[in-house]
């Protein structure tokens, strides 16, 4: 049973992002167990930038065991439809159900560690959460009958800075109308786009996706870092925080408080909840 | 017609000999490239050149290729495999064959990528397999930054698609989805 669909909308959840580390998976649990009464979720990345990581399950797993609630992205870059949905079976059966389908970044140069790489892209995020549907009551994509139902709670990725932004908002919508009761946007640098993105989907579909959204924050927490996240596709960071952080005479420390201050910026859009990336922990140490 | 992008050059020349022959199909290679820039790879190859009239007509052919180190085949892919079977030899390929293309004014273009299951009747007659990266059938994805493709060279076409549907009224074709061809409803 998903812990999160009881908590989405009701309670402002806290999360991290996390990337699981092959080399110190056992001092990440830890360090996130520490933060277990702070923090509500915890989202496990899949590949993420089509780099090499650790299989979200097994990291997902070990969360769960220590009583912390994991969000499991899905990207279809990476498996055909059997191997998606076999991974989904495996998750289900073992009690993992909040579910983040994306479609998964394209390798890019300077971003993947594995150029020329081979993508599959058999399914997209949409008929990902169709899929996630189908499973969910009883059925596989090709219309043979599962074992018994799966109980997936399905979100997917919010892209508030993709133009144009009418195509972004109606693809919303039609991942909505599919199935997807909660979006986890990529990282933001202020809440301003957010909130228009929130107001104008309501406005287009009648339909509130607030209290459904939760937002990432990245901390920036140095030039290099600044230069190497504007290089990536619609992530836009403001100029007048550049500049902040750049002429900062501790570049980490004016980052990390940036961090803090848009998640409080976040906070009063009231929306569904926020998460943080990458350094996370850190952050999360310091609020 | 099928486009071709020649190879590394410095990587041909890993391969061949001193004495090389390049066998040009007289058809995609003269449309994507001017002759005085086919001529110029047979120069750096050290290359002589033999034009085959149309290769994919030709089940038979004859060309006396004893004389050479290397057979070059400068065609699409299906032209290298005629050749190596037609002459019972192992070709090295000099272009790598791409999609299906159009050219306008001097700019080549891909439209097709002959997956075999043609969907251009939902999609506004814009092929999202071959001209989004990731052949979405349902997109446009996240990395869409104005209009553009994630990877920066070209339109998005999920874009084009939305902003043709919204010109027409037709959202609500937008708003349906594709399944891949294993989905059974």
């Amino acid at each position: 049973m998903s812990k999160l669909s009881k908590l989405l909308g009701k309670k402002y959840l806290t999360c991290l992002g996390i990337k699981p580390d092959v080399k110190s998976l056992n001092k990440q649990i830890n360090e996130i167990k520490k933060l277990a009464r702070e923090i509500n979720c915890v989202l496990v990345y899949d590949n993420p930038d089509a780099s090499l990581s650790m299989n979200p399950l097994v990291c997902a797993l070990d969360l769960a065991a220590h009583g912390i609630e994991p969000i499991i992205q899905i990207n279809c870059r990476d498996r055909n439809v059997l191997a998606i949905q076999s991974n989904l079976l495996a998750a289900s059966s073992r009690g993992l159900v909040n579910m983040q389908a994306v479609t998964g970044v394209y390798p890019l140069e300077g971003l993947s560690n594995h150029m020329g790489l081979k993508t599959v892209y058999e399914l997209d995020s949409s008929s990902l959460i169709k899929t996630m549907g189908y499973m969910n009551e009883g059925r596989d994509i090709a219309g043979n009958k599962l074992g018994g139902k799966t109980g997936f709670f399905i979100g997917s990725d919010l892209s508030v800075y993709a133009k144009p932004i009418l195509a972004e908002l109606h693809k919303t919508r039609k991942k909505s109308m599919l199935g997807a009761r909660f979006f986890i946007t990529r990282p933001i640098y202020s809440a301003d786009e957010l909130d228009s993105f929130i107001n104008r989907y309501y406005k287009l579909f009648k339909q509130e996706l607030r209290n459904r959204v939760i937002a990432g924050v990245k901390p920036l927490t140095s030039m290099i870092m600044i230069d190497a996240v504007r290089r990536q596709p619609n992530q836009i960071i403001p100029r007048d925080v550049v500049k902040r952080i750049g002429e900062s005479a501790n570049p980490q420390r004016e980052g990390m408080q940036y961090a803090i201050e848009l998640m409080d910026e976040i906070k009063e859009l009231n929306i569904g909840g926020v998460y943080l990336v990458d350094d996370g922990v850190e952050v999360l140490n310091r609020v | 017609m099928i486009t071709l992008k020649i190879k590394d050059i410095k990587e041909l020349k890993k391969k061949i000999g001193k004495n090389n022959l390049m066998i040009t199909c007289s058809m995609c290679p003269y449309w994507n490239y001017s002759i005085e820039e086919i001529d110029e790879v047979a120069d750096k190859l050290d290359a002589g050149t033999f034009n085959v009239e149309k290769i994919c007509d030709r089940k038979k052919l004859q060309i006396d290729t004893v004389d050479y180190d290397t057979v070059l085949v400068f065609s699409c892919g299906t032209g290298v495999q005629i050749i190596s079977e037609a002459l019972d030899i192992n070709p090295i390929p000099v272009a790598d064959t791409l999609s299906i293309g159009a050219k306008f004014s001097g700019k080549l273009q891909s439209y097709c990528k002959g997956c075999g299951d043609c969907i251009l009747d939902y999609t506004q007659g814009l092929c999202p397999i071959t001209r989004c990266p990731k052949g979405m059938l349902n997109g446009p994805c996240g990395g869409m930054q104005k209009g553009m493709c994630e990877k920066g060279d070209q339109p998005c076409v999920w874009a084009l698609i939305y902003k043709r549907m919204e010109r027409k009224k037709q959202l609500k074709e937008y708003l349906k989805l594709n399944m891949p061809k294993v989905s059974k409803t």
